[in-house]
């Protein structure tokens, strides 16, 4: 080809904005839309506005779309919906800076790796201030971050130190790379330790590849430079896992959903490593419900016990992978296991946590909470980690990972 | 067939009403079923009705069960014909999913229901969620708008709804009245946040003190269809109550109100017979030529092989995308590859008016299928033997002029389902 080359965004998450036939149909999928009428909607925020993109105009009321993807999923032209909306925040972030209070909020909010390791070092007197209704006020005063939004004690040591004690597998069948996040990290070990457990009884060694945050919340607080940093991190540590074919498995369907999906669709970060990454990293159901799709494993088989709901979050259903975690259960001895059929809990990662939004997110989980009184749970069953937070604390019914009940039932 | 393999019996490809259908008679069969499609389907845009045949060449059809039988004589090619012209299981199961989401049903295959459309006009429909049925002769309608809801114009509707009630041989008068209530101020109004906020007392109260002395000699009061989501059928009832007078709902722009009801009452019925219902993934079925033995869903990252027995295929036709028309003018299937011959001897694939009587020949290109819906190539033969097809996928019907497009997809989607799960 001679001559000036004609620049074109041949992006596919800005061209997918064409696509739109102003169908409506995202709006109607919208958990966030009924409850608030400062957000005009997936339409309106995302490929409509994407015209006049880039442009002067940066608008505000993206800052109130949640992130769960419903939009995207239901948009029957592939208008990658909540993707655009994304990039938008992260602009309008940029163009407009919020006031530096609320600035100081996103940032720490992104930063759960940092928190995680602090809190976790020093977690008896970082638990206490959580708890403590004075220490909320204040967090709340000077950081927006709402005085009674769910947040996670910090457990005692990481998940990497334990991990050395689990027991594996003498002959294991075939090594998995195990992608933990900073919950399993600093929050919930015990999520981690249920992981190992299963994957041992399916046959499988466990390897604990280096590993950073895989980025999402720098994504949701439009910090797209401190994403691409971990995003670029995690591909120098995990491509040669991939290269080598070795699964990299994920307890967390937010991380997994970010290594898979929003690395290339959301940052844009564009070639043949990212495709390798995303194509070897498998949220762990996902997995072992492949194997056993291939006459690789037995269905697992044990006595489960309880009333459970399950509930398949936003970044689970945004895999495209049904409901792989649902159905193992549901297979299982005694199983009672229901099906939530509700879409969003509204947290959205950290969303529901900050002080604007926090009513937002506790009315689009109200047919959630509705949907657990009604059933009547003992147990809610959540593939990611802050919709088991937002969960427990709009129901006071225990959520739990669905791996903590596998590993329980399965002998 | 076995039930004991790895994972769907019958994975139906499609969320809109032929899918649901297919999804419903499988997972009634005892199968285990996985209906998934790419996006919601079409029922979101659609007013809720099922309209099995409203012309038939041109004329209007006044009873559209001996004409379907009819038509399905008259044309073996028909989806009606390939389906077994007796539709009336498929509509009871239509029914009886709608009424157990409290959302009860008029009309039967003995007469077509004439009923409303945004524009004013009146159209044939076999069945309609009762709240859209009325009794138009002699009726002293009042159209209601309500001020900030751009995509439903009372005035239209009482300039439009006389004239085309006269062509039905009907007298009718109309009178538009467009209110303006303080609960939708500074709203942002589409017809699903209109519906949601229908079913708070507030809006209906605001609503019913609006019209309070606009109501003499009015017989029937009209308002576009935004009565209530859920809780639909309560809503509606307590308007008529406290007016006095029925209510009739006018379809109005999409997000279509009614038909995400009638959407919403499909998936509750086929998750209580047991099936999965998956939104998002596009799919396509593999390997490439004899049985199919899995679905591979487009999902993140990597794509996911689906084991299935049997497959249905509800993908739609050029509109949903289920169909596509290359460059050159030759039909594609998107989902399986399956062979799609040009519509019968014609020169053209398009008119040249939009909205030409006469119809598009491009609109009755399609998959053609044998006795038991399976799509078959050119010598008639099947092309895959666990394969089946229904709904707007199907060739040989112009479902626009027919007005066909849901019995078509009630009656195959049913029939596909059954034998899938067979």
């Amino acid at each position: 080809m001679t001559g000036d080359p004609i620049r074109l965004d041949l992006d596919e998450t800005a061209l997918s904005a064409d696509h739109c036939t102003k169908c409506n149909v995202c709006n109607s999928a919208c958990p966030v839309m009924p409850v608030t009428d400062l957000f005009p909607g997936p339409k309106y925020c995302g490929p409509q506005s994407q015209r006049f993109r880039p442009g002067d105009p940066v608008e505000r009321w993206v800052d109130y779309c949640s992130g769960c993807g419903a939009c995207s999923r239901a948009c029957p032209s592939g208008v990658q919906v909540a993707e655009l909306n994304a990039r938008a925040r992260a602009r309008a972030y940029r163009e407009r800076p919020l006031p530096a209070r609320l600035r100081l909020r996103n940032q720490l909010l992104s930063r759960s790796e940092l928190l995680g390791r602090l809190g976790s070092t020093v977690a008896p007197v970082a638990n206490l201030a959580l708890r403590l209704r004075p220490g909320r006020v204040v967090a709340e005063r000077l950081l927006g971050v709402h005085r009674d939004a769910p947040v996670p004690a910090f457990a005692q040591g990481s998940f990497r130190r334990r991990f050395r004690r689990l027991p594996q597998p003498e002959r294991p069948i075939r090594r998995v790379a195990y992608f933990h996040g900073c919950t399993t990290s600093y929050y919930e070990p015990w999520v981690g330790e249920a992981a190992v457990r299963v994957l041992a009884r399916a046959g499988l060694g466990v390897d604990l590849p280096p590993q950073r945050c895989c980025g999402l919340p720098f994504i949701s607080n439009g910090d797209f430079a401190g994403a691409r940093r971990l995003a670029e991190a995690n591909l120098r540590a995990l491509l040669p896992v991939a290269r080598a074919g070795t699964p990299i498995v994920a307890t967390s369907t937010s991380c997994s959903l970010t290594l898979k999906h929003e690395y290339r669709s959301v940052l844009g970060l564009r070639g043949p490593e990212w495709d390798e990454l995303a194509a070897s990293v498998h949220d762990l159901f996902e997995l072992l419900r492949g194997m056993v799709w291939e006459g690789e494993l037995e269905p697992p088989a044990g006595r489960l016990a309880g009333r459970i709901l399950y509930h398949g979050p936003c970044q689970l259903r945004g895999h495209g992978i049904g409901l792989p975690a649902f159905e193992l259960l549901s297979g299982l001895e005694g199983a009672d296991v229901a099906e939530s059929g509700v879409e969003c809990c509204g947290v959205a990662g950290t969303y529901g946590l900050k002080t604007e939004k926090y009513e937002i997110a506790r009315q689009v989980g109200e047919p959630l909470r509705a949907r657990v009184a009604e059933h009547g749970a003992d147990v809610v069953a959540c593939d990611s980690e802050t919709c088991r937070w937002q969960v427990q604390a709009l129901t006071g019914v225990r959520a739990r990972h669905p791996v903590e009940l596998l590993a329980e039932a399965w002998e | 067939m076995g039930r004991n393999g790895p994972g769907y019996d019958v994975v139906v490809i499609g969320l809109g009403l032929a899918g649901l259908m297919a999804g419903l008679a499988a997972a009634g069969r005892g199968a285990r079923t996985l209906v998934v499609g790419r996006g919601h389907g079409t029922l979101r845009f659609r007013a809720g009705t099922i309209d099995v045949l409203g012309y038939r060449d041109g004329r209007l059809v006044a009873a559209p069960g001996p004409e379907v039988a009819a038509l399905a004589g008259a044309a073996p090619e028909h989806p009606y014909s390939r389906a077994g012209a007796d539709l009336a299981p498929s509509l009871d199961a239509v029914r009886g999913a709608a009424e157990a989401a409290s959302l009860p049903v008029d009309g039967s295959l003995a007469a077509n229901l004439l009923v409303a459309t945004a524009a004013g006009t009146l159209r044939p429909a076999c069945l309609a969620p009762a709240s859209l049925a009325a009794d138009w002769a002699e009726a002293s309608v009042l159209a209601v708008g309500l001020a900030g809801y751009r995509d439903f114009q009372a005035e239209l509707v009482a300039r439009v709804l006389p004239e085309a009630a006269a062509r039905h041989g009907l007298r009718l008068a109309c009178r538009a009245l467009t209110i303006d209530v303080p609960a939708l101020h500074r709203r942002h109004l589409d017809g699903l946040a209109l519906a949601r906020g229908f079913e708070a007392a507030g809006l209906r109260r605001e609503v019913v003190a609006a019209l309070r002395g606009h109501l003499d000699g009015v017989s029937l009061v009209a308002l576009p269809a935004v009565l209530g989501l859920g809780r639909a059928g309560e809503v509606r009832a307590g308007l008529v109550r406290e007016l006095g007078l029925p209510v009739v709902e006018l379809p109005s722009l999409p997000p279509s109100v009614p038909g995400i009801r009638l959407e919403m009452a499909l998936t509750a019925a086929l998750r209580r017979a047991g099936g999965v219902v998956q939104v998002g993934p596009g799919a396509r079925v593999g390997p490439e030529r004899g049985e199919v033995r899995w679905v591979e869903l487009a999902a993140a990252g990597h794509p996911v092989r689906v084991p299935a027995g049997r497959v249905v295929l509800a993908s739609g036709g050029l509109a949903s995308g289920g169909l596509a028309l290359t460059i050159d003018g030759a039909f594609v299937e998107t989902v399986a590859g399956l062979p799609v011959p040009a519509p019968e001897a014609v020169d053209r694939l398009y008119g040249t008016a939009f909205l030409s009587e006469a119809g598009h020949p491009a609109h009755r290109a399609g998959v053609r299928v044998d006795a038991r819906l399976r799509p078959v190539g050119d010598g008639g033969e099947p092309v895959r033997p666990n394969l089946f097809a229904a709904g707007g996928l199907l060739a040989a019907a112009d479902r626009a002029l027919e007005r066909s497009a849901d019995g078509i997809a009630c009656a195959t989607g049913w029939r596909a389902g059954q034998e899938a799960a067979a």
